[in-house]
């Protein structure tokens, strides 16, 4: 597949590139200060972004994200607008790899065609459900990929080994490993099993492995990065963006992660 | 009938296992140490006596001769649900999932409650069988239902209280999946009814079909024959499949009974299969009532056991396949049936199932006087006296 997760995954290899992904939740504070947040993104050199869909329930996600997305709806932000925010951005000139990262049922109730196609249309490049794991459904995937669109799959601590293969070869372009069992949220430290389980997956697979799920200062992503390809970082973000109130604030921290990653 | 759900948990279309990655391992293993009890003869002979010694089982069928008479149409017979230890049908999967966790080597038990009658079951079992237990309720609901709380404290569980989303079942059931996926090694989810991701629609209606398989054997004896109607209330639909499960393969006409709250044109009620839309939520794939860009919308119903916007998805592939008619009542309806059936018979139903009397009112009005329904009395209705009082008094 060539979109531009792939194109930034191959280029990243190339130049032994490690990832930092920052996770923000679509529409929060509102859809302005998300465009904003994209645009200052991608001009301090980040080089994908995972958009939340906000969800009534988003069970997979700690405090942060569901405050975040709660506040969202209250705006109403759906797919629909978060497609044409994307739009918006791609005919400005933003070529930052996107992912939706969205609970199924917004997608369900939509119809699994009339998403992949507003999904093109708006230049989004790829898509992450929590709550669709492999051999659910999997024709969804399937549909997605037909039209260029990639599907990113989770592998978590407990997954067992024969299916963590499987996932791995399904997963496009990377794998995002769950860095801990539990939901999404800052946390002081991190699992110290992180680095066998993360090298276990790294001998099943040659795609890269990003890690997400508690990781929330540099020295986390420090420590991540000694050990996988990327880190994603959410609720730390969203956390300074509640707290300051000011999208360059949330900037500024993103910028002060990125220090963690080795030169 | 063929046997469903499929091996992947589908009542056709309905059911599945939409979970994080992280549950797929512990779902695994729940249907593995499942489907080793299920048949194991020290298990079913264990679970056994506690409903007959502990949960007061078996429930008699008892011929509402009063009501029937009263509304001069079909005879009335009711599952005395009621009469179980802690006053619902509830106790009887909290006392085989319990059975099942400690089967399991798990020591601590977490429970989502609405109204509260799940978390006490919960926090019940958990006592009898020593083991620690936590109960998820929306702080909405903790202030509604503070006698409940206050019986599970004393039963010595820790009450949390959900300040999350709508404050209210379904995103207590969110905070229990969320605890789950952070302890899944020592901890047991006891969901409470036939919802949630595979095994556990399974799991529930297997051991709430002890209510019609119990009901189909006594009936015969009563009646000669079977019934012609059943009816029972459905809110995920922990009873109504319980008692529904084993007459499948009859002839009987079924009906379950959602309910309308303030009317199907208000927007405030709880029926999820009359008008929801497919969608997933907690897990499985079912009717759930949404918006139009896919959120979870409220439910409504007077009766804080009814109030959850989806349904087991079992009842919606019966809806589907038309095997199961699904009707529904509203607040007044049921608090009126209250009344009748404590005025006539001397029995406060829980208000949950004063919706199936209240839908057994008009059926009986329209039925000959030999034609006999069969309704679950679910549960009893101290639990709904301070809400019989509210309205009372207006």
């Amino acid at each position: 597949m060539k979109n531009r997760i792939s194109r930034c995954i191959a280029q990243a290899k190339k130049n032994k590139q490690k990832l930092l992904c920052p996770f923000i939740t679509a529409g929060y504070p509102s859809l302005s200060a998300t465009k904003q947040l994209i645009r200052g993104f991608e001009a301090m050199g980040i080089p994908m972004l995972e958009l939340g869909i906000p969800f009534s329930d988003p069970l997979a996600d700690g405090p942060v994200i569901q405050e975040t997305s709660f506040e969202a709806l209250k705006k109403d932000v759906s797919i629909r607008e978060c497609c044409k925010l994307v739009a918006q951005l791609r005919k400005e000139g933003c070529e930052l790899p996107i992912i939706f990262f969205s609970y199924i049922n917004p997608i369900v109730y939509m119809g699994y065609k009339e998403f992949a196609a507003l999904l093109v249309r708006s230049g989004v490049d790829g898509v992450l459900c929590p709550d669709l794991p492999l051999g659910v459904e999997d024709h969804f995937p399937t549909l997605l990929r037909s039209c260029g669109i990639s599907c990113i799959r989770l592998i978590a601590p407990n997954t067992t080994a024969t299916r963590r293969a499987k996932i791995a070869r399904d997963s496009d372009d990377f794998i995002y490993y769950v860095s801990r069992k539990g939901i999404t949220g800052t946390q002081s430290s991190l699992s110290r099993g992180l680095k066998n389980e993360v090298q276990a997956i790294k001998r099943s697979t040659t795609k890269p492995v990003l890690v997400g799920f508690g990781i929330s200062r540099k020295e986390h992503v420090r420590e991540v990065l000694s050990v996988s390809d990327g880190a994603i970082i959410g609720s730390a973000i969203l956390k300074v963006l509640k707290k300051q109130k000011r999208v360059s604030q949330a900037l500024t921290f993103t910028k002060s992660l990125m220090q963690g990653i080795p030169k | 009938m063929t046997k469903l759900p499929n091996k992947k948990g589908y009542f056709e279309d309905f059911g599945g296992q939409y979970v994080p990655e992280t549950l797929m391992q512990p779902l695994a293993e729940l249907e593995k140490a499942y489907r080793v009890v299920r048949n194991d003869a020290r298990f079913k002979k264990q679970l056994a006596y506690y409903l007959k010694y502990y949960a007061g089982r078996p429930t008699p069928i008892y011929y509402a001769e009063n009501l029937s008479k009263k509304l001069k149409g079909a005879q009335i017979y009711l599952k005395r649900e009621d009469l179980c230890h802690t006053g619902a049908h509830k106790i009887n999967n909290t006392i085989g999932q319990a059975l099942l966790a400690r089967f399991m080597g798990k020591t601590r038990i977490i429970a989502e409650t609405g109204a509260g009658q799940h978390g006490v079951a919960s926090a019940t079992a958990a006592r009898l069988f020593g083991m620690k237990c936590v109960v998820y309720m929306g702080d909405e609901d903790v202030h509604r239902q503070s006698l409940n709380v206050f019986k599970m404290k004393l039963l010595g569980a820790e009450v949390i209280p959900v300040h999350s989303g709508s404050k209210t079942l379904k995103d207590a059931t969110n905070e229990a999946i969320r605890d789950w996926v952070e302890h899944v090694d020592d901890t047991y989810y006891l969901i409470g009814s036939v919802v949630g991701p595979h095994p556990y629609p399974v799991i529930v209606r297997d051991f709430q079909s002890v209510i019609g398989i119990e009901a189909r054997g006594q009936f015969r004896a009563i009646a000669k024959k079977g019934p012609d109607y059943l009816v029972a209330c459905v809110g995920g639909g922990s009873n109504a499949i319980g008692l529904f499960y084993d007459f499948l393969s009859t002839k009987v006409a079924i009906i379950g009974v959602e309910a309308a709250g303030k009317g199907l044109s208000s927007g405030k009620h709880s029926a999820s299969l009359i008008t929801g839309d497919m969608g997933v939520l907690h897990g499985m794939k079912t009717r759930i009532l949404q918006t139009k860009s896919g959120q979870i919308k409220l439910a409504h119903s007077v009766s804080a056991g009814l109030d959850y916007p989806g349904v087991g998805p079992e009842h919606a592939y019966l809806q589907k396949i038309k095997r199961v008619k699904y009707v529904s009542v509203n607040d007044t309806e049921a608090l009126n049936a209250f009344h009748l059936l404590t005025n006539t018979e001397g029995i406060m139903p829980a208000l949950e199932s004063s919706h199936a009397i209240a839908y057994v009112v008009k059926l009986a009005k329209r039925l000959s006087t030999n034609k006999k329904i069969l309704v679950c009395l679910s549960g009893r209705g101290d639990k709904d006296i301070g809400i019989i009082q509210e309205h009372y008094e207006k």
